[in-house]
Order: C-alpha cells, then structure tokens, then sequence
C-alpha cells in the first residue's frame, strides 16, 4: 500500500468514527445520569441553591455543558486541550523511539550474556506491565515523599496542574514509560530473532565485525518491528491519556472527553473523541511509514 | 519438557500464586469484608498501616489486606477472561481474514477504526450504560472487549503473514494439506510464544483498564450506599465525604474508586497504594506467565507438551486446588447449622411464653415476662358532631375528614353549646407588635406587626361558653413579592379561643385530607406529631377537632357560613411552605381587602360535640431473657395483636428461641417488645432492666408480613453485614442499596437506646411466609455470635 493511501486513510478513519459517534453518542448518553468528574458515578451533586429560584425536586449542578463551563465556544476549547495533550504524545514519541531502540539493540544483542540481558529484558517487562496511571500515582508520590525541601517546604516538581514549564515533566514521564517499554521489548525479541537467521550465522563465519553484523545487518530487520512496537506503545499512552491527564489535572483532550461523558454533552464528546482518534491516527502512520523500505529489502 | 526455562519456571510459580490467591484468598483474609471498624481509640478513619490492621484501612475503616486478598478473584477473573477473549477474537478473525480474502480488508479496517479510539473512554460509556443488574462482571469483559481486539489481531496476522512466507506452509500446502490442518498442525506452535505474549499483555491492559475505571469511580457492583457520616468520627484528608458507594463483590477498583483523590497523596497514601500495589503484582505475574510460556515454547511444540506427563500433572494439581476451594466450607460454616435448627423448629412454633420457657435463657428477673401497670389517657369511641341534623362521625367519615387531636392543651367531653364561627379566629390584640426576625430569604417583619390593621375576629362575637369554629390562617406577606410570615399556628389559635372560654374548638384545615394518617408514612402528619410530642395530661378538657373544608361545608352552609369560599378567594399560594404532595400554604397580603371585614357570626344554633376520653388502666406484658454473660445483641422483636406487627414476627421468635435450647455460646438478649400502650416507657424500663442502653447491634423485627425482606438502618456499615448474612442462610431479601432517611426512620421503642445502632427488618410484597426466613437469620446471626464473629463483638 503506498504512503498516499496510507494517509488518506487518517480522514477516512475520522470521518467513519465521527459519523458513529455523533449518531451514537446522545442515544448512548441518554441511558446514564450525569454526575461529576471529580466525584464518580453516583456521588452525590450538590443542588443548585438559590433564594428564589425554584428547581424541581432532583435538580443537579451536574451536566452543565462544557461551552458553559470553560466559557469559552467547543472549537477553542477542544483544539485548546488537543494541543496540550499532543505535546505530551509528541514527546513521548520522540522519547520512545530513541530510547525504545537502543535499550532493545542492547538486549538483544547481548542476549548471550544472560544476566545483564536477562535485567534489562526484565526492567522493561516491569515497566511495560505497570499501568502508567500507578506511575503517575507513583511519581506524583515520589515527588511529595522525597521530592520536598526540608527547610522551604517546597517540592522540586509540581505534583499536578497545566504548564509548558516544569509542570509537564511528570505527566510526559507517565505517558513515555510504557511506550519506551513496549519498543524495546518488542525490539529486542526481533533483534534476538534475526540473529538467529541464517544470514547472521553466514557473516558470522566470514568473520564480520559484531558491530557492523548488528548495524548493517539486523537492525534494519528489527527497526519494522520497533516501528510497531512504538505504535502499540504509544496506543497505550492514547488509552491512559484520559486517566493521565485526570490524575495530573493536565486539561487536555482526554480531560475534556471525560468531561464531557461525565456531564453528557454528546457534541464536546463527539469532537474530542475525534480529535484522540486524528492524533491516535496520525501518530499509527508516522509508525507505519517505516515499515515498506524497511522489511524486506 | 525436558530443560525447563527458567523464565518459565518463575511463571509456573507465578500463576499458582495467582491461582492460589484467587481461590483462596476469601478465606486466608484476615477479615471478612462485612467487618468495619468506625471508631478506634479516637483515631479518625481510615486507619494509617498498624493503627488497626497491618496494612490499614481504606476509607470506610475496612481491613485493606483482606479486601484485597478476597477482591482478587472478581479483579482477576476480569483481567485474564477479557485478555483471552480479545486475543481469541483477534486470532480468530485473523485466521478467517487469512483465508478468505475480501474480508481481510473489511477486518483490517475495521480493526484500524475501532483501535483508534481509546479503550478507556468506550469502556467507561459501555460500562455507564449497560451496567444493571446481575451481569456485572459480564458488562465489564465485554465493554473491554469491544475495542480490545484490534491489538490481537495485528499481531496475529503479521504473524501469519511472516508464516505464510515460510518454507515449510508452502511444501505443506504442495502436499495438499487442508486450511484447517495446516494452521492447526504447522501454524499454530509457531504462534504460542506470540500468543502468550500478546495475551500477558491484553490480560494486563484489561487490569489496567479495570484499575482506571476503578480511578474514575466506576467499578463492578458499585450497588451499596453507604453512608459513613452518622459515626462519630470524621475523615482523614476528605472533609466533604459522606456518602460512598461500595461493590457488593469485593474488587480492587471499588478500593481505588474510594481512595481517589488528590488530598489523599498527602495524607492518606496507603488507600491508594494497597490496591495498587496489588494491581501492579497481578500485572507482574501475569507478564511474567507470558513471558515464560513465550520463552519455554519458543522452540519446542506447545502442543506435544500438552500431552506430556508433566502438563498433566500441572493439570492435576490446578484441578486438585479448584476442588480444594471448592470442598473447603465458607466461614463460620457452624453457623448455618444454628440457622437451620431455627428454620426447623418453625414448624414447633406455638406461644411466645413457651417458647421463652423452652429456650433455656435465663431471665432477668424472676420471670421472663415483663409486667407494667400503666394509666393511660385513651380515646374511648369515635368522635361526633351533630348540628341540625347534620352529623359528622370519626368512623363513617374517616380520619381525613375529622380527626380528635389529643394533646396537652385538650381533653375529652360530651357537650351541648352554641356555635359559633370565628374566622380565622384571630384578635390582634393577642399579637403585639413583635421586632423584625431574619429569616432565610431576608428579613421579616413580625406577625403581630402584620397584623396590627386586622379585624378582630372576637370583637362581633362572643365566645364564652360556646363551641368555636375557625379556618386555618393563611400566611402573610407584607407584600406581593417579599417573603412570608407564618399565619397564627394551630396551637396559638386553640389557646386564644380556650383563652376567651371556648368549650369545645373545630379547627379547619383544607390539608388535612392531603396528610397522611400514619406516622411513617409520607408525608408527615402535624397533628399526630403533636399527640406524640405533647401527650394528653388529663381525660377532661376542652375538645379540639380537625375538620376538613368538606366535612365543615356540610355542617356550616345551612346556617350561610362557608369557609370553602373564604379560602378559595385568596389567590396566593405559597409555594416553599408547600412540601412536597402536600397542598401549598395559602397566602395573603397583609394589606388585602380580605382581612378589614371579619367574617365572625354567631350562628345561633346549638351543636352536640362528643369526644369520650377515659383513663385506661393496662398491663404491657414484654418478655425478656438473656443468653451468656454479657449480651451484645439484642433482639428487638415487636409483638403481634398490636398496631404494626405481624404473626410472622412472633412465629420467628419463638422458632429462634426454641432452637437455642442446648446451645452454648452465643451472648445476646432477646426481648419481645409490647408496644400497645407508653411504647417508650415500656422501652426504657427494659433497657433499665438489661442495664444498658447503648447497643452495637440491635435486630429489630417490626412488621414482617409479606413476601420479601428489606433491611433498614441509618448505620451504612450494617448494610453489607446484613445483606451478607441473608445471601448466606438463603433468606428472601432484597438488596439493600442505601440507609434509610434520618428523618423518617424509626422502629418502636428506639428512644429508650439512644445511640444504639439498630437495624429494622420489615417486610415488602403480599403474601409470603417469611417466618422461616427471619428465623434463620436469626439463627445464624446467634450461631456467628457463638463463633466469634467479630462485626458483632465490637
């Protein structure tokens, strides 16, 4: 499939979804009562309470609209959100795909030295297992226990809110963790695979350097397989965006999105869900287009 | 298997582990989940590791450890069916894709759109939508499904891809091998180690989804209200909890659900970190099973080990641990014997004095029976009016027609008298000009102020030795649009006529057919509250009677009288005064036309008022006996052949009572309560007579007749307690979903055990049998008791 197709796939994608979603989601969101973000399904929403104003019995303060409640219109807000989030996917891609690969080359390179290999293999399986939303916890933790002058009182990273500044460091690590996780294990299997193919054991005997065998001759076998090792990683960081960025209190889109399902505006839900898909869409592609010159040459 | 990975070994490991701890783990749990512990030495919930339990409490004051060693189950079961439905789903429809051709690129798409959108977020809409009822843990495995088998499904057919590609698929497809064979025999062992990573992975990823759920306070059986504000004890941390919902199957993301929240990474970390830290080994061992399978298989046939000799003894010793958890019985097992016994003794069940006599219990005094003379006031017969022919009878017009009030202020008479109507029966003089009060809505001035320019309901008429009638004042408003002051109140108009020398007074109250009769219903009835509140002191006095405008209309329009007209041309109506079903309060200007011209007449007829009131002399005869040296539950049974109470209820007892006969062990006080005449006096010379008045659990068995039971409580951790204990003796109870309201929630004889947390059992539906029922649970909370439970030794 050429690259063009491949690209013409992301607004295919985006139109089919937005198409479901905008049929499905206020009949989905008719069936639940609204309820707060921060207190969960079921906690209890404070009624509106105002001299003269009288409410029906029931009244919520839940499921106010987002346009209400950013006042600001649905376009600003979601593209707002969607910039805060792609600066963290954008990172963690970045991130994962350099550090992914070069933990993975090691591993499996020195998957004859079985302990330092063993390690590594098992530090990543460690990281790739943790749900990111406990490394979140985690770091937010660390951060409070250790992270905290004795003299001033102050912490040297704050634990939650929005900023392009030191505000993002713990966010963008919880979301990175897993997807560098994936790559490398993922690498490093294909990388210990491909030495084990014919061609190696050949190079081998022709007496070729280790470096210029691994180099010239199995990477370019594994980085296919670290293309798609990034996108599965990186699906991981989309799907613990929403919880991510509830637990930071990062109002990006996956804030936004349970936002929206929490007050069951379909309209600001249909359009962030979309914009998760385009960057999810978007991100799977700059995975894919490695792969045709790679595999195979 | 002749050289066994070490990886592999370390997942065996693993997965008995988690084996073990999923089919066990209910009952290596220190505690059972129904056991909350609300107050500790003064310490406030939830409990820091070491306070109470080693691993401390979560939120509600619940062991943490066991929470988790009995939600491991439910959490795993999760875990690992939605990890193997998504990859048997994904490798399913891989292998279809791969074999007929167009629908790989309906699958392909498909699967490119549905891993596109987030898993969280659609699962966290499936799971608002479509979790009702029982299916639950269903709800949960599909919701993570829907989307979760794109990850599968790319990895299984690059997999494929790479095979079909092999040597080997093309040799066996020159031989004429079938599809099926082909990818049985030739494709399938190479695919394990993939496999088994890629379901590791899916099985964490639904952990991990589940855990995020939990994050975002949505999490299986999230059924229970539990409202933990009425202990004594406030929260650590939360200033604002009151009320939290708990998952009637133990689960870790309920646990997180409960610890979420920023405040709690200061001050109460370990809520969050016990679960958590449980997810994250789970996740662990799980990765690692793959992980080994994976290694263990990368070169060997997965499927020619299955029939080795080692794999069956693996399966043997899985099968031998399932069997084990399955034969091993429930906790406090000895217990369901007791409830046995007591549903068998149903059949014996005769007198409530023999029962006592049988049970073996020793009593108090020198009997069980507990005798109280008393002298009350009582109502003889039904009240009457007659007036020109027109009579109004309390029992051919029922009570929300005409209803004798009863209190401090009235009395009872037979009386024959001039009638007289009095308007509101309002003189200003009564109200001097009293200073402004702030009220909710800004400032009011006083009624006496109001009402200064008032006519004087008493200045045309008078009232001496004569029998009053006065409407209900309405509400004044010192104008159309500022707030309102309460007219003259029902109290204050009787006391002004008995003042002036009334000898009997009708008072008319257009709400009166809108209130219920009953004092447990809704809504609320003023004037039985008042007898309640304020109870007659003396059997002769003044009668007062409430009418309705009806009942009123039909004695007064002969003499040209008609309060239904007066009422009806006031146009405001109060619409906060108004509760809800209950008719809003009128509401007048105070300036308004309608107050200048007093519509006060003698209207020159005699009227007949009877109201018999007599003291009555009655013996309440309760029983009471104890069991052990020091009680701590009490059995509160009400008797029958009273107002609210059921044969049911004294059946129960009584095949309660005779099933304890011979046991040993179990220390609680039971009492069969008459409540006929002064329920509280009665109650309190019995809480005198157990010498104690504060109770941790008192079972209160109120009106039982009918098909289903129902737990009411205000106390939420009882909630779950008693829940559990029907679900074990197989009882006949709907499931608790919230305490009852504060405000209504009352069972007969609570005043003389204040602070005593008791739950009332009633019964809903028509025509059941739940003596049964109620003797079981009955019999198995004394069979807990006799065994140590410890919810009940607090």
């Amino acid at each position: 499939m050429s690259i063009a197709a491949r690209a013409a796939r992301i607004p295919l994608v985006a139109l089919v979804l937005w198409l479901a979603l905008s049929t499905l989601a206020p009949i989905a969101m008719s069936r639940y009562e609204p309820y707060s973000v921060t207190g969960g399904p079921g906690a209890l929403c404070t009624p509106v309470v105002a001299p003269g104003l009288a409410l029906p019995p029931g009244s919520r303060t839940c499921g106010v609209p987002l346009t209400a409640l950013y006042r600001t219109p649905l376009q600003a807000t979601v593209i707002d959100a969607g910039l805060r989030s792609g600066a963290l996917l954008v990172g963690a891609a970045a991130i994962a795909l350099t550090l992914g690969v070069v933990i993975g080359a090691m591993v499996g390179a020195v998957r004859r030295r079985a302990v330092a290999s063993g390690a590594v293999l098992a530090a990543t399986g460690l990281l790739a297992a943790v749900p990111s939303f406990f490394v979140a916890y985690f770091l937010q933790v660390a951060v409070i226990v250790f992270g905290a002058n004795p003299s001033t009182g102050s912490r040297f990273l704050p634990v939650y809110g929005f900023g392009y500044d030191e505000h993002i460091v713990l966010p963008l690590l919880a979301v990175t963790i897993p997807a560098v996780a994936v790559t490398a294990q993922l690498t490093a299997a294909r990388v210990s695979d491909v030495l084990d193919s014919e061609f190696v054991t050949t190079a081998n005997a022709k007496g070729l350097l280790q470096s210029w065998i691994l180099r010239v001759h199995v990477l370019p076998h594994a980085l296919p397989v670290a293309l798609e090792g990034l996108g599965s990683g990186l699906r991981i960081s989309v799907a613990s965006l929403p919880i991510v960025e509830y637990i930071f209190q990062w109002n990006g889109i996956g804030y936004v999105t349970l936002q929206a399902i929490a007050s069951r505006d379909a309209a600001a839900f249909t359009a962030s869900a979309l914009v998760l898909v385009t960057l999810f869409a978007v991100l799977s592609f700059v995975a894919d287009l490695g792969r045709p010159r790679h595999a195979y040459r | 298997m002749r050289r066994i990975d070490p990886w592999f070994a370390i997942g065996l490991i693993a997965f008995f582990l988690l084996l073990f701890v999923a089919l066990f783990g209910e009952r290596i749990a220190p505690y059972e989940a129904i056991f909350f512990v609300v107050e500790h030495e003064g310490q406030r919930r939830p409990y820091a590791p070491g306070e109470v339990f080693a691993l401390g409490s979560d939120v509600l004051g619940r062991d943490l450890l066991s929470l988790v060693l009995a939600g491991a189950r439910a959490t795993l079961i999760i875990g690992i069916v939605a990890g193997l439905a998504r990859v048997s789903a994904g490798l399913a429809l891989a292998v279809v894709a791969w074999w007929w051709r167009p629908l790989r690129l309906l699958v392909d798409s498909l699967a490119e759109i549905v891993s596109a959108v987030p898993a969280t977020l659609v699962a966290l809409l499936i799971v608002l939508i479509f979790i009702r009822g029982d299916a639950q843990i269903v709800t949960f495995v599909a919701a993570l499904l829907v989307t979760g088998w794109a990850g599968p499904y790319r990895v299984a057919r690059a997999e494929m891809d790479r095979l079909r590609h092999g040597l080997f698929t093309e040799s066996a497809l020159a031989l004429g091998v079938r599809r099926l064979p082909l990818f049985a025999r030739h494709h399938l062992p190479h695919l394990v180690p993939v496999l088994a990573v890629t379901t590791a992975q899916q099985s964490v990823a639904s952990l991990v989804a589940v855990a995020e759920l939990g994050v975002l306070g949505v999490f299986v059986g999230a059924t229970k209200f539990v409202n933990v504000r009425e202990a004594v004890t406030a929260f650590r941390g939360q200033a604002d909890v009151g009320a939290l919902w708990i998952s009637e199957i133990p689960e870790w993301g309920g646990l997180l659900a409960n610890g979420r929240g920023i405040e709690n990474l200061w001050t109460t970390r370990w809520v969050i970190l016990v679960p958590g830290v449980a997810f994250a080994l789970a996740a662990v061992g799980l990765s690692v099973i793959g992980l080994g399978v994976a290694r263990q298989f990368q070169r060997r046939n997965a499927l020619y080990a299955l029939r080795s000799r080692p794999a069956a003894w693996l399966g043997l010793a899985c099968a031998a641990l399932v069997l084990a958890a399955a034969m091993l019985p429930e906790r406090y097992a000895g217990a369901l014997e007791w409830a046995d016994d007591a549903r068998k003794q149903v059949a014996r069940a005769g007198s409530i004095d023999g029962a006592f006599a049988e049970s073996g219990l020793h009593a108090l005094g020198r009997t069980y029976a507990v005798e109280r003379r008393v002298l009350s006031i009582e109502q003889t017969s039904p009240a009457k009016l007659r007036t020109a022919g027109v009579e109004i009878n309390e029992e051919a017009d029922t009570p929300s027609n005409i209803l004798p009030v009863l209190y401090h202020a009235s009395g009872g008479a037979v009386i024959d008298a001039p009638l007289v109507y009095a308007g509101w029966g309002l003189s200003p003089a009564d109200h001097p000009p009293a200073p402004s009060r702030v009220g909710t809505f800004g400032t009011l001035p006083g009624l006496g102020t109001l009402v200064k320019d008032w006519a004087d309901d008493y200045a045309t008429v008078d009232v001496s030795g004569k029998i009053v009638v006065t409407l209900r004042m309405p509400n004044v408003q010192l104008s159309r649009t500022s707030a309102t002051s309460p007219g003259q109140d029902f109290e204050t108009t009787v006391k002004n006529a008995m003042k002036r020398g009334a000898v009997a007074i009708l008072y008319i109250d257009p709400a009166l057919p809108s209130l219920s009769t009953t004092l447990t219903g809704q809504p609320f009835n003023p004037y039985l509250r008042l007898e309640k509140v304020l109870p007659i002191e003396r059997p002769d006095g003044v009668p007062v009677i409430v009418l309705s405008l009806p009942a009123a209309e039909r004695m007064l329009r002969p003499f040209g009288v008609s309060p239904t007209e007066t009422w009806n041309a006031i146009t405001g109506v109060d619409t906060f005064s108004g509760a809800p079903g209950v008719r809003g309060q009128k509401l007048v200007a105070h300036d308004d036309p309608i107050t200048r011209r007093s519509p006060a007449r003698d209207l020159g007829v005699r009227s007949h008022v009877e109201l018999p009131v007599q003291r009555v002399l009655a013996t309440p005869t309760s029983f009471v006996a104890v069991s052990g040296a020091s009680p701590r539950v009490l059995v509160w049974a009400v008797l029958p052949e009273t107002r609210g109470s059921s044969p049911t209820t004294s059946d129960a007892l009584a095949a309660f009572l005779l099933s304890l006969a011979g046991k040993q062990g179990a220390n609680l006080a039971v009492v069969a309560f008459d409540r006929s005449v002064d329920t509280v006096g009665n109650a309190r010379a019995i809480a005198d007579l157990l010498g104690r008045t504060r109770w941790d659990t008192i079972v209160v068995l109120d009106d039982l007749e009918g098909e289903t039971l129902r737990f009411e409580t205000i106390y939420g951790d009882l909630i779950p307690m008693f829940d559990h204990y029907a679900a074990r003796t197989g009882a006949r109870a709907s499931i608790t979903r919230a305490i009852a309201n504060p405000e209504l929630w009352s069972w007969p004889g609570m005043e003389a055990f204040q602070g005593s947390r008791a739950t009332v059992l009633r019964a809903t539906g028509a025509g059941g049998d739940l003596r049964a029922d109620v003797a079981a649970l009955l019999g198995y909370i004394a069979g807990r008791d006799a065994l140590g439970a410890p919810e009940l030794r607090r």
